[in-house]
C-alpha cells in the first residue's frame, strides 16, 4: 500500500504515521512524505497511490496549497475519495464545501492514530 | 413644509383674493357708470373670465401669461366706453400692477413691460392727465416693484440653494459624498434667473488650511492635478478674506474668472474657490456674493466639517476593530500552532494506551515502545515553544477584555445610552418603559467607566430580556440615601412551565463573587457579562420575586464603600 503525505511539519507528524503503520497495518504501508507540492512533481503521479493525505497548511514555498492539491486532483479526474485531510485549522469543512469536495474526511491535529487508521482502512477497503 | 411651499401657498390664496377684488370692483364700476353693453354680456364676460382663470390657475409658463391677459381683457371690457379720468376707473386699470408683487408665474421681460405700458398708455390716452402726471407715479411703481422683486428673488434663491443641503441630511444617501452637494448646488444655481445673465458658476472647490499648507478637501468635479500658482497665497490668506481671479491651474479647467473666499468655522479654516464661466457682472456681483453666495458657503463648510467628523469616527472605529481582528487572527494562528506542537504529546499518551494491548516482548511491542519514548522526547522539546506562543497571545494586549478607554462620565450619559438601546432593540417606547427617580445631582454624578464595556453589559441584559420576558419589562433609575442604581425588571415568559432550578442557578452564578467558578462552569452568556461587570467594578445583584426577574447595577454604593 502506498500513501502520499503532503505535510510541512514532517518531523513532528512522521512518528504518528510510523505508529499507525506499526500497530494497525503490520508495516504494510509505504509512506512517502512531501513538504511542498513541487517536491512531488507532476500531480498526475498521484494515481499510483492508494491514499493521499493532505495537510491544509503546507509550506509557503509550496506551489499548491492543500486545497489546491485537492482541486487539481479533482480537475484531473483523479479519484478524490482516496484523499484524507489533516489539519490544525477550523472551518475546513466549509472550505471543502466551497471547492466542491465536501465528503473528504477531516482528521484534526493533534492526530488521533486510531481515527486516522480507520479512515485509511475505509478507503483501502 | 419649507419656506418655498408656504410662500407658494400664500401666493395662490392672494391670487384668488385679488381676482375676487377685481370682480367686486368691476361690479361697483358697472353699477356706478353708464355701460355700453347689455347686462347679460357682462354676465357672460364674468363667466368667461372665471372659466379661463380656473383653467389657468396654479399653472406656469404659457398659462400664467394667459392669466395676465385674461385680467386685462376683463378690465378693458368693463372699462370700455367709461371715463378714465375718473380716479375710481383709473385705479381699476392699475390693479394688476399691485398684484405683480404677488406674481406666481415666471414672467418674462416683455410681460413686465406690458404690465406697466398697458395701464400707463391707457390712462394717458383716455384721461386728461399729462404725460408727466402719468409717468412719475408709474416710474415710482416700477422702482418699488423692482426692489420687492430683488428682495423676493434673494430670499427664494437662498431657500432653493439651502434646500440642496437639507436634502443631504434628510436623504442621508449622500453622506460620505459631500462633493455631490457641491455638484447639486451648481445645478440648482444654474437654474436661477440671475445665473444665466449675471453670474454662472462652473466649479466649486473646497480647500482646507492646515499648518500653513493648503489641502484639497472636496470639489464639485473630480480633480487629478491642481496647483495654486501664487507663491505667497497662503500668507496672504492669513490676512485677507477674499481674492479675485487668482492664478490657479486645475486639470483642463478654464479658471480665468474666479473668487476665493476664506471661511472660518470653529478653528477650521476653509477656502472655497468659485470658478465662473465668464466674468461676473460687477454691479450685481457684490450684492449676490454677500446675500446669496457667502451664507451658502458657510453652510457648505459646516457640512464638510460634519462629513470629516463622521469619517474620523469611522476611522477610529475601524482601528479599534482592526486591533481586535489582529488579536483574533493571532489567537487562531496560535491554536493552529499548538495543534501541531501538541502532536508528540498526544501521540505519547495514545501509545501509552496502546502498548498494554500489544504482546509484550514482541517486535511490534518493542518498536511501539521506541516510538513512544521518542514522542516523549519530542513532546519535551516542543513544550517550550508551545508555552511561548500562548504567552505571546495573552500578552498581545488587544484582547476584548484589554483595559482601554476608561473615561469619566456623568450618569446622565448612561440614561441616554439606555434610552437609545431601548429604541434600537425595539423593546418599546422608552417613555413608557422607564421609571425615573434620579435627582439632578445624580445625573451629574461622575464615575469612571469604559463605555464600550458598559454598553455590552446593557446590550446583554436587553438581549436576555427580549428572549425571556413575558410581556412586561421596565428600567428603573432609582436611588436611596446611599445608593444610585439602575434596575432592569422583566416578567418571565411561560412562568408556570419554566425550570426554576435552572433559572435560580443562573441567578446564583450572576451573584457569585468567585470568578474562577463562573469561568469553569458558568453559562456561556453569563461569563463575559460577569467579566465586564467585574472589570467595571460595579456592584450588581440579580434576584427573583415570583415571576419577576430583577437585575440591579449600582453606580454609587456607599453601603459597600464604593
Amino acid at each position: 500500500m502506498k500513501i502520499a503525505v503532503f505535510e510541512n511539519e514532517i518531523g513532528i507528524i512522521m512518528r504518528s504515521f510510523e505508529a499507525i503503520n506499526l500497530i494497525f497495518f503490520n508495516k504494510e504501508i509505504e509512506f512517502k512524505y512531501y513538504d511542498t507540492s513541487q517536491r512531488f512533481g507532476d500531480l498526475n503521479g498521484l494515481v499510483e497511490y492508494d491514499v493521499v493525505i493532505v495537510d491544509i497548511d503546507l509550506s509557503l514555498n509550496s506551489k499548491f496549497t492543500g486545497y489546491q492539491i485537492i482541486q487539481e486532483m479533482n480537475s484531473r479526474g483523479q479519484d478524490i475519495s482516496k484523499i484524507i485531510v489533516i489539519t490544525g485549522h477550523h472551518n475546513v469543512k466549509e472550505r471543502l464545501l466551497e471547492i466542491g469536495t465536501p465528503d473528504v474526511p477531516i482528521i484534526s491535529k493533534p492526530i488521533n492514530i486510531k481515527n486516522l487508521a480507520e479512515a485509511i482502512r475505509k478507503i483501502v477497503k | 413644509m419649507n419656506f418655498l411651499k408656504v410662500d407658494s401657498n400664500f401666493r395662490y390664496i392672494i391670487s384668488i383674493f385679488y381676482r375676487i377684488v377685481i370682480f367686486i370692483y368691476a361690479i361697483i364700476i358697472l353699477c356706478s357708470n353708464e355701460n355700453c353693453f347689455e347686462w347679460y354680456w357682462y354676465v357672460f364676460g364674468f363667466f368667461l373670465y372665471w372659466f379661463i382663470f380656473i383653467q389657468c390657475f396654479r399653472k406656469q409658463t404659457i398659462l400664467s401669461k394667459v392669466r395676465f391677459f385674461n385680467d386685462y381683457l376683463l378690465l378693458f371690457f368693463i372699462l370700455y366706453g367709461k371715463d378714465l379720468s375718473k380716479l375710481d376707473n383709473a385705479i381699476f386699470l392699475i390693479l394688476p400692477i399691485f398684484n405683480s408683487y404677488n406674481h406666481t408665474g415666471s414672467r418674462n421681460f416683455i410681460i413686465t413691460i406690458l404690465l406697466y405700458l398697458i395701464p400707463g398708455l391707457g390712462i394717458w390716452y383716455f384721461s386728461k392727465l399729462s404725460f408727466l402726471e402719468v409717468l412719475i407715479p408709474f416710474l415710482s411703481l416700477i422702482i418699488i416693484n423692482t426692489f420687492f422683486y430683488v428682495r423676493n428673488m434673494v430670499i427664494q434663491s437662498n431657500e432653493r440653494l439651502n434646500q440642496s443641503f437639507e436634502k443631504y441630511y434628510i436623504d442621508g444617501k449622500d453622506i460620505g459624498r459631500a462633493h455631490r452637494i457641491l455638484k447639486n448646488f451648481i445645478k440648482i444655481h444654474s437654474e436661477e434667473s440671475y445665473s444665466k445673465i449675471f453670474v454662472n458658476i462652473s466649479h466649486i472647490v473646497c480647500f482646507k488650511l492646515v499648518d500653513e499648507k493648503i489641502y484639497l478637501i472636496n470639489s464639485s468635479n473630480f480633480i487629478i492635478k491642481w496647483k495654486i500658482e501664487e507663491s505667497d497665497f497662503v500668507s496672504r490668506l492669513m490676512e485677507k478674506k477674499q481674492f479675485k481671479n487668482i492664478a490657479v491651474k486645475i486639470d483642463d479647467w478654464d479658471t480665468t474668472y474666479n473668487r476665493v473666499y476664506k471661511i472660518t468655522l470653529n478653528t477650521h479654516i476653509y477656502c472655497f474657490l468659485i470658478v465662473f464661466d465668464k466674468n461676473p457682472f460687477q454691479i450685481f456681483y457684490e450684492l449676490y456674493a454677500q446675500k446669496i453666495l457667502l451664507p451658502v458657503l458657510k453652510r457648505m463648510g459646516q457640512v464638510i466639517i460634519t462629513e470629516s467628523d463622521i469619517k474620523n469616527e469611522k476611522r477610529k472605529l475601524l482601528n479599534q476593530i482592526k486591533s481586535k481582528l489582529e488579536y483574533v487572527d493571532l489567537s487562531a494562528n496560535a491554536i493552529h500552532f499548538l495543534n501541531n506542537k501538541l502532536n508528540p504529546l498526544s501521540l505519547y499518551f495514545q501509545l501509552v494506551d496502546q502498548l498494554p494491548k500489544l504482546e509484550p516482548g514482541s517486535e511490534q511491542y518493542m518498536e511501539t515502545e521506541k516510538i513512544m519514548n521518542e514522542s516523549f522526547n519530542d513532546a519535551k522539546a516542543n513544550f517550550a515553544p508551545a508555552m511561548e506562543r500562548i504567552s505571546m497571545v495573552m500578552n498581545s494586549g488587544n484582547g476584548p477584555l484589554a483595559e482601554s478607554e476608561y473615561e469619566e462620565v456623568k450618569l446622565q450619559r448612561l440614561f441616554v445610552i439606555i434610552r437609545g438601546m431601548l429604541l434600537e432593540n425595539k423593546l418599546g417606547n422608552p417613555e413608557e418603559l422607564i421609571f425615573f427617580n434620579w435627582q439632578k445631582e445624580d445625573l451629574d454624578f461622575v464615575i469612571k467607566l469604559n463605555i464600550p464595556f458598559m454598553e455590552f453589559v446593557f446590550e446583554e441584559i436587553f438581549i436576555n430580556i427580549k428572549k425571556h420576558n413575558g410581556g412586561f419589562m421596565q428600567v428603573v433609575f432609582n436611588r436611596n440615601e446611599n445608593q444610585i442604581y439602575v434596575e432592569f425588571v422583566n416578567n418571565i415568559s411561560g412562568f408556570g412551565d419554566v425550570d426554576l432550578t435552572l433559572l435560580d442557578r443562573y441567578i446564583r452564578d450572576f451573584n457569585n463573587e468567585n470568578m474562577s467558578e463562573i469561568l469553569r462552569r458558568g453559562i456561556k452568556g453569563l461569563r463575559l457579562l460577569k467579566q465586564f461587570l467585574q472589570q467595571l467594578q460595579l456592584t450588581h445583584i440579580m434576584y427573583r420575586n415570583n415571576d419577576l426577574l430583577k437585575t440591579k447595577i449600582f453606580f454609587k454604593n456607599e453601603n459597600s464603600g464604593i
